[in-house]
């Protein structure tokens, strides 16, 4: 089996830890993960540049189809994106406790990796990593000889990328989750903070086509900003 | 307190720090904000923490009894929402503190179903199951008992069979119960049984015949549980969910992706069977047409259009 390194860039995983933070009550939570991938030398590496949030329930098949098939036709229309494609599926359990990949997110991968090749992984989100807003916040998985996406990834073959502060700005940027539509600080006499919205592709359905589920442009600029 | 006029909303109402009228809304419009029931709550009864870390409620004696009670309910469930377990016994302990004037004593039903909130809360299931056992045997059918007994076997690990069972048996004495067919659809999703899923959604649908939500987790459940008849009932449901909600996005990808999925089952037909579905595989591509033209139209002047016709081309060139 082909040992290659995984490299995980702060964008990606503050994207992912937001979603968990905003939809993580007791719901599992999917995406599809975006980056390159390399042969290198006999053992290759994959670079996670991004993440776009499917949803925050069981997925179903037209929910999952239409959001691969969306998430590429928008990385053909996207500049500065050349070389990226859908490289990974990331899921988070309901249960926060529960840190192996749930069923549904091994039958996705499963699925998705038959089409692209050995250069797929599975991220699992961490809640401990979450909580303590250590990077990297993702266990890694891959296919195992039974092609289910069973064989865990040595923390050794895994890094994260970016800012070196990662951990201090996942934190800010958790802090800057908005909790309700009816925030308020009772002592402030009702004024908001600055705040930091994440949008999913079923959001992006539920809030009438107006979320930017794809690009979560606020994310990234807040990230960009700490360089 | 000033009066809560009809064209207060819960931001006026808080901006004017009216912590009663803010509790008021929140139980009238039913919402759930429990970090403002909290925030408000605490104010509006005298939250306070005492030496040994344990908090008390000092303050709402201004309040009439009917009042403060309801708010302390109130509060007790907001506090075990977002995990604050000492505030939630305080409340507890202030509701069952045996006031000579309290209507509210420890054996009341509606005080045991708080005791066993915070039981399960705090992670003693044991207790919480006692207590769920004895509201049970004083009223076989208390409908709240018998879901949190679900409540509690959902709640961990390694008995997710047992939890199926308890909602099985729930739903087997109580099958008017939309949202418990609800839950069990969603148990049945998490362990990818789509057809059991569907078998669910449809007891969701005799409920709620005209939400177009309902409608498209149904179809959504047929398409993914795959196969010829589920594919036709799938689309079925994705066409009665937008026609009782043109702007359900969802309910349009849905029937795109039903349509193509049909379409996909038919070719993997024989070619008797095949020439038998002509009219329907017509019907399907009609709908494919259809659905992505107002796909188009919904996201006039965004972004998102350009996306959008870019996929259904894709889709369009390999049908």
């Amino acid at each position: 089996m082909v040992k290659r390194s995984i490299s995980l860039g702060a964008v990606a995983q503050i994207k992912m830890a937001l979603h968990a933070a905003r939809h993580g009550f007791s719901a599992p939570l999917h995406g599809i993960v975006l980056g390159r991938s390399s042969p290198g030398g006999g053992e290759g590496s994959i670079e996670v540049v991004d993440a776009v949030p499917v949803c925050h329930e069981v997925p179903t098949k037209p929910v999952v189809d239409m959001a691969l098939r969306l998430t590429e036709a928008h990385l053909q229309t996207q500049k500065g994106m050349e070389g990226v494609r859908i490289v990974g599926w990331y899921t988070a359990n309901a249960r926060a406790a529960s840190e192996e990949p749930n069923a549904p997110a091994c039958r996705i991968a499963a699925s998705m990796a038959e089409g692209a090749g050995e250069e797929f992984i599975l991220l699992v989100v961490s809640t401990k990593a979450l909580v303590d807003c250590e990077l990297p916040i993702c266990t890694v998985y891959e296919k195992g000889s039974s092609r289910a996406f069973t064989n865990r990834v040595d923390s050794d073959r895994v890094s994260s990328t970016g800012p070196n502060n990662g951990g201090e700005i996942l934190s800010k940027a958790l802090q800057q989750l908005p909790s309700s539509e009816y925030e308020s600080d009772v002592a402030g006499g009702g004024k908001k903070g600055p705040s930091l919205a994440i949008c999913d592709y079923v959001d992006h359905l539920e809030d009438g086509g107006k979320g930017d589920w794809l690009g979560n442009a606020a994310v990234k600029e807040f990230v960009e900003s700490f360089r | 307190m000033m009066a809560t006029g009809p064209e207060d909303d819960l931001p006026t109402l808080a901006a004017r720090g009216d912590h009663l009228g803010v509790l008021r809304y929140i139980r009238a419009h039913k919402l759930r904000e429990p970090k403002m029931v909290v925030a408000h709550g605490k104010l509006l009864l005298g939250a306070s923490t005492k030496p040994d870390g344990s908090m008390a409620m000092g303050g709402g004696r201004r309040l009439g009894e009917v009042e403060r009670l309801a708010a302390l309910e109130q509060l007790c469930m907001a506090s075990l929402d977002v995990g604050e377990i000492k505030l939630a016994e305080a409340c507890l302990d202030a509701l069952g503190a045996g006031d000579p004037d309290s209507p509210v004593t420890k054996e009341s039903a509606r005080y045991r179903k708080l005791l066993g909130l915070c039981l399960e809360a705090s992670g003693d299931f044991a207790g919480a199951e006692g207590v769920y056992d004895a509201l049970l045997k004083d009223n076989p059918s208390n409908a709240h008992a018998s879901k949190r007994k679900y409540c509690v076997l959902a709640a961990q690990p390694g008995q997710e069979e047992e939890a199926r069972k308890a909602l099985n048996d729930y739903l087997a004495s109580h099958p008017g119960d939309v949202a418990a067919w609800n839950a069990m659809a969603e148990v049945c999703l998490s362990v990818s049984d789509f057809k059991g899923a569907a078998y669910c959604y449809e007891e969701v649908v005799l409920g709620c015949p005209l939400d177009s939500t309902v409608h498209t987790k149904l179809g959504e459940a047929y398409c993914t549980a795959g196969g010829l008849a589920n594919a036709k009932l799938a689309r079925k449901h994705l066409a009665q969910a937008v026609q009782l909600d043109p702007g359900n996005l969802r309910a349009w990808y849905g029937l795109i992706a039903a349509a193509e999925g049909y379409l996909d089952e038919v070719e993997r037909l024989g070619k008797g069977k095949k020439e038998a579905e002509e009219e329907g595989v017509e019907v399907a591509k009609e709908l494919i047409k259809f659905g992505g033209e107002r796909l188009v139209q919904f996201y006039k002047g965004s972004e998102m259009r350009g996306i959008v016709e870019k996929m259904l081309k894709e889709a369009g060139e390999s049908l």
